[in-house]
């Protein structure tokens, strides 16, 4: 809020619907996070343990050379446990739809 | 949306891509360019010199490091339990100086001037900053609780909790161990870095001790009650060191309250244990720096604003990693690597005079039981409520009773998992 504060200063309704929006965080997030760079963001974070090059311990697998809808779809059934892994059910429940499509649109290729 | 997946696949090399096409982060940035300065080159520090660079090409970064090479701090265990080279834990900063095109400075910071936005260094020159980010990692507590060690006490009951010689020494000890000797570990109390580190210690001494000297003990004099993957590793102790580890918590008498190192002897309690080897381990606080700086506050650690990591305490200071008081994520590299990011991500949209966004915020700590066991556990946060807010019904641990090839498959992650992470982090 704080930041928010100091750029709004003179916007009452931006304050009002920045207040309005904090009653209920999910929105809030899921609405402010719906751009470029909190997908680049979280993307990021992936990468933590999803090497980015040829990697010699591989056992986790690479994001790229896969499709868009293939990452969604994946994810997705992590998130369902129609796929078993080992912490990607724990992680993908994490991950609301809008994260799930920003995420795959960062790594994944339009069509083949 | 496919311009920038261009961008973000190129920057971050994700696509097979060598260091060559981290050009648009290696080109230097134009007169008048923002500069950030970063203390401290470890999990925080690196990660957030190199994703500085990585959302923002056109801002300056240093990164000032007292070392040539980092030694990490995950895996050492490995090294201890003989299973992983000492040499393969250790990092430099080619990477980030010559494909990220991040300054780095080996050199001490001895001070901070707030209001004058200068660092100083040893030799007396001066780096001055549009923002500071300090990770500089934990401090010790010498004689706080327990009495009679120090760092001269350290030479005989290492604490190895740095990694460098303190981990060399311990593993000597360990190998030199008499036949049936106890080796003690005393773990401080919360928070301390790596929560799950002592008992992944225990783990993987007894993984050594059973091949080579397989009547030795090992003994954890605990200043907690609790321990994080606590079940799992009592499953796991179980089933692959039946006997060898016992574990004494806070309300059994673990606290220890004075070491002598001349008699090798814990004065705990529950009483006097006279062992072979003493892994002393003391409380801890913020890194030095931060200390130094008033960067802290009661607790020892320092209160940040969880959005962009800037110190309640001082402007246009932002904090990271170990030292910072984070919510409930624990002081772990994977907590620091995720900290950087969003502080990265923060500081860009600061200089640029933009409202920081949304955040995410993920941890995921593996210990290794054996080479072919493995645990995890893990949380994923967001920016809700001023805080860092854990997702619900999202993350938690590996799951009780699991087959061994799950445990052996969550061994090959944390393998993964730390050749990953040193590449996110120290670049490629
Ligand atoms: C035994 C053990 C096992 C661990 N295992 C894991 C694991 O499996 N997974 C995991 O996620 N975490 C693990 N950790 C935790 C992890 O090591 C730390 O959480 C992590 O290093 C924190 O990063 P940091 O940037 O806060 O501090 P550090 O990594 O300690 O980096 C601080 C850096 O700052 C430099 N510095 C400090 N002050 C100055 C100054 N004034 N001038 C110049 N340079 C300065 C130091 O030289 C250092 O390089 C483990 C820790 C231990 C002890």
């Amino acid at each position: 809020m704080q930041f928010i504060g100091k750029v709004y200063k003179f916007s009452y309704i931006v304050l009002l619907l920045q207040a309005l929006a904090a009653l209920n965080p999910v929105n809030a997030s899921e609405e402010k996070g719906a751009d470029d760079s909190y997908f680049r963001l979280i993307s990021t974070t992936c990468l933590t343990c999803h090497d980015a090059g040829s990697g010699d311990a591989a056992a986790i697998p690479r994001l790229d050379g896969l499709r868009a809808a293939e990452i969604k779809q994946l994810l997705n059934a992590y998130k369902s446990d129609r796929e078993r892994g080992t912490i990607m059910n724990r992680i993908s429940k994490a991950l609301t739809d809008t994260e799930i499509d920003g995420i795959s649109a960062m790594f994944g290729s339009e069509a083949h | 949306m496919p311009l920038s997946r261009r961008r973000f696949l190129a920057n971050t090399a994700t696509a097979a891509l060598g260091a060559g096409v981290v050009t648009s982060c290696a080109r230097p940035p134009g007169k008048g360019a923002p500069r950030v300065v970063v203390i401290g080159g470890g999990y925080g520090g690196a990660t957030c010199a190199r994703y500085i660079r990585y959302f923002d090409p056109d801002v300056n970064v240093t990164l000032v490091e007292r070392r040539t090479h980092y030694q990490t701090c995950p895996f050492s265990n490995a090294v201890l339990g003989g299973i992983e080279a000492q040499a393969s834990t250790i990092r430099d900063y080619a990477a980030l100086k010559n494909n990220y095109g991040v300054d780095v400075v080996h050199a001490e910071a001895t001070a901070i001037d707030p209001e004058q936005r200068v660092v100083t260094l040893a030799d007396g020159s001066a780096l001055p900053y549009q923002r500071l980010v300090i990770s500089p990692g934990i401090s010790f507590l010498w004689g706080y609780i327990f009495s009679g060690y120090d760092e001269a006490a350290s030479s005989t009951m290492p604490h190895a909790w740095h990694g460098g010689e303190q981990l060399a020494l311990l593993k000597q000890q360990l190998v030199a161990m008499r036949g049936g000797g106890v080796f003690a570990i005393a773990v401080p109390g919360t928070p301390f870095r790596c929560p799950p580190g002592p008992y992944e210690r225990a783990s993987l001494a007894a993984y050594y001790l059973k091949q080579s000297n397989p009547r030795a003990k090992i003994l954890i004099l605990d200043a907690n009650e609790h321990f994080s993957k606590q079940h799992l590793f009592k499953e796991g102790w179980d089933s692959l060191y039946p006997g060898m580890i016992e574990h004494i918590p806070i309300s059994a008498g673990g606290l220890l309250r004075r070491v002598d190192p001349a008699r090798m002897s814990l004065q705990a309690e529950a009483g006097e244990f006279r062992v072979d080897v003493a892994n002393v381990i003391p409380f801890q606080q913020a890194g030095r720096l931060a200390v130094d700086h008033g960067l802290t506050d009661e607790t020892g650690w320092c209160p940040v604003d969880h959005q962009t990591f800037e110190s309640t305490l001082a402007p246009d200071i932002h904090v990271l990693g170990d030292s910072c008081l984070a919510g409930n994520m624990p002081k772990s590299a994977s907590s620091a690597n995720s900290q950087a990011k969003v502080c990265s991500q923060a500081i860009v949209a600061l200089l640029r005079g933009q409202e920081p966004g949304a955040m995410f915020y993920h941890n995921t700590c593996y210990s290794l039981l054996a080479p072919d066991y493995g645990i995890s556990v893990n949380g994923m946060y967001r920016y809700e409520e001023n805080r860092i807010k854990p997702v619900e019904r999202a993350g938690g641990l590996s799951p009780l009773r699991a087959p061994r090839e799950y445990r052996a498959s969550e061994a090959d992650y944390a393998r993964s998992w730390y050749a990953s992470i040193n590449r996110d982090s120290f670049g490629v």
